[in-house]
């Protein structure tokens, strides 16, 4: 989501007309260190502030069935400090908690019944653990890294993770850069999983909050699971409950060594610095990190989709309804042709789905749709919510018409021109916040290539009306879409099952 | 919520009305030492001096009375134009909740007496450029936002919107539906429920209390006399407070609005009464069969221009409001596991705003949680907090002070802001000092006059079978009925 926000702001950022003074593209300075490490660069004067993020090129579509989630988890634990950072001794902080560990996964061998024992062994093991906490816990500083962040006026600091890739972001004035080059490197080598079985819980109060409770959480994830049979975006990013609760230190040890290598890395720095000093910081923190094995790519592929699929949510909620077609990953050329569709269709007052669904038949009291933009084939998704007493069934029948006259006549000049100028002048609008430019160059190099950012524009700029009704036949097709309804049910009382 | 995410491209920028103020010139460099080799620790990293001069944000008197802040930067070819009017929802009538933001609304979307509706969406949208306005409590804000090449177009058509509206009766009815719909979902996530009813719990009768967006059935006694009424009333530009930012042309900027706006005098904006309220005590249950409970706590709070808004932020940053370095995040999460999020807040209002403390844990949590937290606020109004404490949160407003000054707009809509709660127009340039000047006596004094714990509200959503104490160790217990928007239409 967060992902095809930002990329639809920089394609509403990109396109130019003969009267604007800015060049419509990005003067990003690219520079890659000997073990692999891509460092992409802008100034931007504006203010004494640097933007600064670590891209890893890994997500939750790297992933496994049974520690789903993990990608998540990991960008948690990179909060707990280092050897460094985060300990008052970690000679001694070491051992003890290889000892909690051990007794962690004794405890939960017996409790499973895989070794036999008696309840007693157990509670005299959980004895023993809270005692090895209690000592691990007198050695470390709590969340030492987030308070030097801050104590030096970092703002926006914060981590995200996505299907495709995580992100570690944050500003701070620009004479800390080399404070940000020490933390950051310091813990792409020496994170230290302190604390882990605690923050586990955390995670899974987020999956409460963000989904188990959440009827619009929900419903994003099942649509997800329902329209992909085979390829690993079908699960969601903070992974299934059950996954995350399996998910043990040694399997985040090695995730985090195979995943977080400097080749597997891109540093995205924007604000007021000069190039030449980036590097030669970049240089001498990071330089020395050891690369690491090159990622797998994911190899499944979607088996095309032979029928409509349809699915029936029952919560107490309102009635909601999403259509899901496959399409092609960033990159491809109907992609962008994608986009242009997406925005006339759903941005702004005089787009199609409002005007002709809220405000002429008023099947719909809002309606949406949005062209993911991710690594490999996704979703486009049409959300939209009825005014009752209309029905789901109603809005999808309206929205099936309007696909139907898109597939058969061609969209208007000023339709294509007005989605020509909104990119254009979303783009320029991107180019005030220097952590927003920072984000979107750092996206697309991950999912595909910065240099896409600069070739946006004029691609969209080259699409024509006959490509529209083109992508619209080939990708919005009855038998490629998935329905998923949301239906009010009572919560009864007893909960969720 | 879900009525506005729907229109791409719009009103993407509503502007977090000012929180914290800004500063000026040097910030603090630590003891050099030339890194050869790497530290073993980033303390002792030496920084470079950061001399910074924040722009100078020009303050004129307009012919009709009101003031305008301007900032002219060439650097990237946007401009913005920013009004905010005493004008929110506070200023409903009783039984016409949720008419604020409807005229907001519908002033907007409603056409004007020159120009239709759609014709209007059409030539601001063809720009690529946005025209939003809406309403919070205490204000109502008109938006523009264009490429510099369009100025000359979108100001008159932005500035149409707010003096003519036409208020179209389609338009009004559209927005009206939009609106029950959203008052009929509005139980459909918790976070929403709890924060909605802490609101009304907190400020009882008071105009605070109700949603911004309105009520169960009062969007059916509202008129389309109603709107005319509170436009002619509360958003005249006499009573506004305007900004412009970024690339325009001072002199023909100036000339425009004058000739457009006209002349008149400064209005002075209605004054609201006072929060008077007498709080004790109170827990108050909703109950829902939830894997999660939700927890507010809290009491009235404070006005955006009391003058120890500032040693009180640096209070409820060590308290629970700097995430990770603070106490309560501390506590509930680093140490327990027991949420996500967990966090403290005073909100910022022309009246008395309230403070909360806000987290979500596992009903078998849930008491545990809210124990912890009233023990925090009770350890922080009982010894002072920790050198380290004080100069960590100092250090975080200081140091990141420039961050208020990363683009015109926010240069220039900050100091409306300030303006707009009536604070000292120098606000920004003591503000370093005054926020350096804080000692941990102050802390304890402010948290000794602000934190309640004794008399806070409590508002628990969850399932109570699932606790592991009873709520009544906290206090007497009340149902909360959440029905009534359900009710309305199904």
């Amino acid at each position: 989501m967060r992902i095809w926000n930002a990329l639809f702001f920089a394609a509403l950022l990109l396109s130019s007309s003969a009267e604007s003074e800015v060049p419509l593209r990005l003067d990003v300075k690219e520079h890659h260190l000997p073990n692999g490490l891509t460092l992409l660069m802008l100034e931007h004067h504006e203010a004494p502030v640097v933007s600064c993020s670590v891209f890893y090129r890994v997500g939750s579509v790297d992933e496994e069935v049974g520690s789903t989630g993990i990608s998540h988890l990991l960008e948690h634990m990179m909060f707990k400090g280092t050897r460094l950072v985060g300990t008052k001794d970690f000679s001694r902080e070491e051992p003890l908690l290889r000892k909690i560990d051990a007794l962690h996964a004794r405890i939960r061998e017996k409790e499973s019944g895989a070794v036999s024992g008696t309840d007693s062994s157990v509670t005299m093991m959980k004895q023993d653990l809270a005692r090895v906490e209690r000592d691990a816990d007198a050695l470390k500083i709590e969340n030492e890294l987030w308070k030097i962040y801050t104590q030096n006026g970092a703002v926006g600091l914060n981590a995200s993770t996505g299907r495709d890739y995580t992100q570690y972001v944050c500003s701070l004035p620009s004479n800390r850069l080399e404070l940000w080059m020490w933390l950051e490197s310091d813990r792409m080598q020496n994170a230290v999983f302190r604390e882990f079985y605690r923050e586990r819980d955390v995670v899974l109060e987020e999956r409460r909050l963000r989904i188990d409770d959440s009827p619009e959480g929900t419903f994003d994830e099942q649509l997800f699971a329902t329209s992909f049979i085979a390829h690993p975006y079908r699960w969601p990013v903070i992974g299934w409950k059950s996954d995350i609760a399996n998910i043990s230190p040694g399997m985040l040890e090695s995730f985090y060594r195979r995943s977080y290598a400097p080749n597997n890395a891109i540093i995205v720095i924007v604000g007021d610095i000069q190039t030449p000093q980036v590097i030669g910081l970049a240089e001498r923190y990071f330089g020395p990190v050891p690369a690491g094995p090159q990622l797998p790519p994911v190899v499944t592929r979607e088996p095309g989709q032979r029928g409509k699929r349809e699915a029936i949510l029952k919560l107490p909620a309102s009635p909601k309804i999403s259509l899901a077609f496959h399409k092609p990953g960033v990159g491809d050329e109907d992609d962008i042709a994608l986009d242009v569709l997406d925005n006339i269709l759903s941005s702004g007052r005089t787009s199609r789905l409002y005007r002709h669904l809220v405000e002429e038949t008023q099947v719909a009291v809002s309606v949406s749709c949005d062209n993911n933009t991710m690594k490999y084939p996704s979703l486009f998704v049409f959300e939209a919510i009825p005014r009752q007493p209309r029905t789901c069934s109603d809005v999808e029948g309206a929205l099936f018409k309007e696909i139907e006259t898109l597939a058969k006549e061609p969209v208007s000049e000023w339709e294509l021109q007005k989605s020509r100028n909104q990119v254009e002048a979303n783009f320029v609008r991107g180019l005030e916040s220097t952590s927003d430019l920072a984000s979107l160059i750092g996206t697309y190099a991950s999912i595909y290539s910065w240099e896409y950012i600069n070739t946006y524009i004029p691609k969209v700029r080259a699409i024509t009306a006959p490509d529209l009704i083109r992508v619209t036949k080939k990708y919005l097709r009855e038998e490629n879409c998935t329905k998923m309804e949301m239906e009010h049910a009572p919560s009864a009382g007893e909960g969720h099952p | 919520m879900s009525i506005r995410k729907t229109i791409k491209g719009e009103a993407a920028q509503v502007r977090g009305i000012a929180a914290h103020g800004i500063l000026f010139f040097t910030l603090l460099a630590f003891t050099a030492c030339t890194a050869t080799g790497r530290k073993t620790h980033p303390s002792q990293l030496a920084f470079p001096l950061l001399s910074f001069s924040p722009p100078e944000v020009e303050r004129i008197t307009l012919d009709c009375g009101a003031p305008l802040y301007l900032l002219e930067d060439h650097t990237i070819p946007l401009f913005s134009l920013y009004g905010i009017a005493r004008a929110g929802s506070a200023y409903d009538p009783p039984g016409k909740e949720g008419l604020a933001s409807l005229t907001a609304a519908v002033m907007r979307t409603g056409g004007t007496k020159n120009m239709r509706a759609d014709e209007l969406d059409r030539q601001i949208e063809f720009m690529g450029a946005s025209v939003s306005a809406s309403a919070n409590e205490d204000a109502s804000i008109l938006t523009l936002s264009c490429l510099s090449k369009d100025v000359r177009a979108a100001i008159p058509l932005a500035l149409d919107i707010l003096l003519h509206p036409a208020f179209d009766e389609k338009k009004i009815e559209l927005r009206k539906a939009q609106v029950r719909e959203a008052i009929r979902r509005w139980n459909d996530e918790p976070s929403p429920i709890v924060s909605r009813e802490f609101r009304r719990l907190v400020y009882g009768t008071y105009p605070y209390a109700h949603p911004v967006i309105g009520e169960p059935g009062s969007m059916e006694r509202i008129s389309r006399e109603d709107l005319l009424a509170f436009h002619s009333e509360h958003l005249h530009p006499s009573g506004m407070i305007l900004g412009a930012a970024g690339d325009f042309d001072r002199g023909a900027l100036v000339r425009t609005l004058n000739s457009i706006l006209g002349s008149g005098k400064a209005a002075v904006p209605n004054p609201l009464p006072e929060v008077t309220r007498r709080e004790e005590r109170s827990v108050n249950y909703i109950a829902r069969p939830t894997e999660q409970a939700h927890l507010v706590i809290g009491h009235l709070g404070i006005r955006r221009d009391n003058p120890d808004y500032i040693p009180l932020m640096v209070m409820n940053e060590v308290l629970g409001g700097g995430a990770f370095s603070s106490r309560i995040m501390e506590r509930i999460r680093t140490a327990e596991g027991l949420a996500y999020h967990a966090a403290s807040h005073f909100t910022s209002n022309v009246q008395t705003g309230f403070f909360s403390v806000v987290c979500q844990t596992k009903e078998e949590s849930a008491t545990k949680a809210l124990s912890q937290i009233l023990e925090e606020l009770e350890r922080i109004r009982k010894d002072p907090v920790t050198e380290e404490e004080l100069s960590r949160a100092k250090d975080a407003y200081v140091n990141s002070f420039v961050f208020h000054f990363t683009s015109p707009d926010q240069s220039v809509g900050q100091m409306v802001d300030i303006e707009f709660y009536g604070l000292p127009r120098d606000y920004l340039r003591t503000y370093i000092a005054r926020v350096s000047a804080v000692t941990r006596d102050d802390v304890l004094r402010v948290a000794r006059i602000y934190l309640h714990p004794d008399k806070a509200t409590i508002l628990i959503l969850g399932d109570r079978e699932k606790f592991k104490e009873p709520l009544e160790k906290f206090g007497n217990v009340r149902m909360v009925d959440i029905s009534a928007g359900e009710e309305m239409i199904r």
